[in-house]
This record gives structure tokens, C-alpha cells and sequence, in this order.
């Protein structure tokens, strides 16, 4: 028999009758002032609602413009430019981030009923994936105007986009600054380094480097990983310390 | 923390060492009135673990004050389930491979996995690193499972 079976009917041996004093118990603790009743729990996904209604109207609004301002570009057929679009997506995440330091607000969330990191987790999640998923979209509706294969365009989509997304990561956990200009810069330098790449290497959407922006998208995602994780952890030092 | 969740475990941590519903809950409750009583408990990261301990200790007392000799045996239940014949054996030879564990064998099981404690309050609980932990639950589970074999041939 595997462990597992056996925790199983561990588990099964080890049922109890239920409490009968416990709600009795708590109401008493309440009314004696000893605790404060949480309030009701809820769930992740109503957790995420309720963020996707914090996040910056305009965040939303800029991705929108630059996802149908690529397409425009892919449309328009004017080489691999709209590659070099996507690093500006990150603005919006890298902002919305950022956003608690930058008003001051860290104090007030760390005290808050959901924890400054849930919250900047959520938030993180919820532009990156809506990002992501619109870059996807981009991906199937422009793929038909390029030579190249899905699997290409959506690789030279994505790695400038998590380039940006990672040295903006990087810049805003070591700075934890009080304004968006730094990473804005940053996200316009990937642009403009994702533009002018193909004059000093004008191999750079071959073929053959297929191999390449593949190891780079899986190690971009592995370090975005580990610099969002970082940044969490030091989150957990209360910053009035 | 939240304490209602909390009090189904030590509840049902106590019961098991008290085999007595309403003295697993009398205790429960004094475990709370004290934990909620003493500012030190307040430790975000500790809680749990001293929830544990203040249990522990009460179940302790309970022991010297009446000079109870813990049956194990009889605080399992064999739940009368519709359920295959190999299962109902299967439980039966568990129950009778945990009474030959020590008090502290079991217990661990029950806090582990019965009670979902984390290992690194388990660790401080016993004042053992978090590998022994490991390495423990791991030996314990191996002598329930060799236990079982034996017993079923």
C-alpha cells in the first residue's frame, strides 16, 4: 500500500464528532470584545474582480491603443517594426505595480484587509495576463500577414515585451520609485534597441535564430519569475522599518 | 490566522488524545481563551505553533490531574462506510499498526497529516529541525506501512 492510501484512511480513522459549543464560543468572544469577527472571506476569483477594478483606467486604455496600434503597423506591412512596439506594453504593468510606492500608500496597505503583497500580486497578474493574451490575440490576427511561422511571430512578440517587463522589474524593486519615469524610459529604450537591432545584426529574424529567441523567451520568463519573487519577498519587510 | 478554522483541529487534535467530546472541547476552549488572553501569543509568524503548545499542555495537565492512561485504540473510529472489504481490512490493520506507534509517533501523524500542521511549526513544536521532521514522518510511515504488510500477510 502507498503512503497516500494510507494517509487516506488515516484521515477517514480520524473523524470526530462535530463541536457543538464552537459558534456559541465565538459569539461569546465577540461580545466580550475579546475578537473582531474577519470579515467574510472570499474567494480568488472575486479577489480578482475586485482588483481588475483598481487598476488604472488608463493602463487598460494604453494597452488597448498600442495592441490595435501594432495590428495597424502589421497590417500596414512595414517590416518588423511592430515588434519593437511591445516593450511599451510593459509600461502599463511596471506602473500599475510601482503604483502603492509611488503614492505613498505602502503604509496603509500593509495594514489593510488584503496584504500589500496579494494585492500587488493580483494587480501584477491581472495586467500581465490581459497583456498577454491580447499580444496572443495580435498574434493570431497578424500572423497571415507575415512569412513567418505562429510559432516566430509570437516568440518576437514576447521577448521584447518580457525584456522590457524584466529590466522595468529590476529598475522599480531596486529603486522603489516615486515616479513612472524611469521605467517608461526603460520600456522606450527596449523599443528602440528591438528597432535598431536589425541594423547591426540583419540575421536577426532568420530562421535559424528561431533556437535563439526560443532559449531567450524561456530564460526572460524564468528571470521575470525570480525578480517578481524577489520583489514580493522584500515586500514582507515592513517598510517603516 | 483564522481562528474558527483553528478551533476544528485543535478540537479535533484534542479529542484524540482525550478520546472524550466534551473534554476535547472544554479544552479547545480554554486553549483559546488563553491563546486570545496573552499578548505574547500575538506573534503573527508563531500562532499556530503556540496554539499547539498551549493544548499540548493543557491535555498534559488533564493526564496528571486524573492519572489517565491514554487508549489509543479507542479514540479511532472504524467508520462503517459502504465500502470494499479490502478498504474496511485496510483500516482495521492501520488502527492496529498505530497502537504500536509511540504517543509522539501518532501524534505527529495526526498533525501532519490529518491536521494539516505545517512542518516548520511541527519543527518547533519538538524543538527538531525541519529535516528530522521529514526524515520522522517518513520512518513513521514506513514502520505503519510494514506494520500493515505483516498484518495482512
Amino acid at each position: 500500500m502507498d503512503n497516500d492510501r494510507i494517509i487516506k484512511h488515516l484521515k477517514e480513522i480520524c473523524r470526530t464528532p462535530e463541536p457543538e459549543e464552537k459558534k456559541a464560543f465565538f459569539q461569546g468572544l465577540e461580545e466580550r470584545g475579546l475578537i473582531s469577527r474577519h470579515p467574510e472571506a472570499i474567494n480568488h476569483g472575486d479577489f480578482l474582480l475586485r482588483q481588475f477594478f483598481y487598476v488604472g483606467k488608463w493602463i487598460w486604455l494604453l494597452s488597448a491603443v498600442l495592441l490595435l496600434l501594432i495590428t495597424g503597423i502589421c497590417y500596414g506591412n512595414t517590416g518588423n517594426y511592430p515588434f519593437a512596439l511591445t516593450p511599451l506594453l510593459a509600461v502599463g504593468i511596471l506602473a500599475e505595480t510601482g503604483r502603492s510606492f509611488r503614492w505613498k500608500m505602502a503604509e496603509l496597505e500593509y495594514t489593510a484587509r488584503f496584504s500589500l503583497r496579494s494585492v500587488m500580486l493580483a494587480r501584477m497578474f491581472l495586467v500581465g495576463v490581459v497583456e498577454t493574451a491580447g499580444l496572443m490575440l495580435v498574434v493570431l490576427v497578424v500572423r497571415p500577414w507575415f512569412s513567418y511561422s505562429l510559432i516566430r511571430v509570437f516568440l518576437y512578440m514576447m521577448v521584447p515585451y518580457l525584456a522590457a517587463s524584466l529590466s522595468g522589474s529590476v529598475y522599480e524593486r531596486k529603486t522603489r520609485s516615486d515616479n513612472s519615469w524611469g521605467s517608461i524610459i526603460i520600456c522606450f529604450l527596449s523599443s528602440g534597441l528591438f528597432a535598431a537591432a536589425p541594423y547591426f545584426l540583419s540575421s536577426l529574424y532568420e530562421e535559424r535564430f528561431t533556437v535563439i529567441w526560443t532559449v531567450a523567451f524561456i530564460l526572460l520568463i524564468f528571470s521575470l519569475f525570480v525578480s517578481v519573487r524577489r520583489w514580493i519577498c522584500e515586500l514582507e519587510e515592513p517598510v517603516w522599518n | 490566522m483564522n481562528l474558527e478554522e483553528q478551533y476544528d483541529r485543535i478540537y479535533k487534535y484534542l479529542y484524540f488524545r482525550l478520546h472524550d467530546q466534551h473534554t476535547a472541547e472544554d479544552l479547545t476552549q480554554e486553549t483559546f481563551l488563553r491563546f486570545i488572553g496573552s499578548r505574547t501569543y500575538q506573534d503573527e509568524n508563531r500562532q499556530l505553533q503556540y496554539l499547539y503548545t498551549i493544548a499540548r499542555n493543557l491535555c498534559s495537565q488533564y493526564y496528571r490531574d486524573r492519572m489517565i492512561v491514554f487508549n489509543f485504540d479507542e479514540a479511532l473510529d472504524i467508520p462503517q462506510l459502504e465500502e470494499s472489504e479490502q478498504s474496511l481490512l485496510e483500516r482495521i490493520s492501520l488502527t492496529d499498526a498505530l497502537q504500536k506507534l509511540s504517543q509522539e509517533e501518532r501524534e505527529m501523524l495526526l498533525l501532519r497529516y490529518v491536521n494539516g500542521v505545517p512542518v516548520p511549526v511541527i519543527s518547533r513544536l519538538y524543538h527538531i529541525s525541519r529535516f528530522s521532521v521529514y526524515r520522522r514522518l517518513k520512518r513513521i510511515l514506513k514502520k505503519v506501512k510494514v506494520e500493515m504488510e505483516g498484518e495482512n500477510g
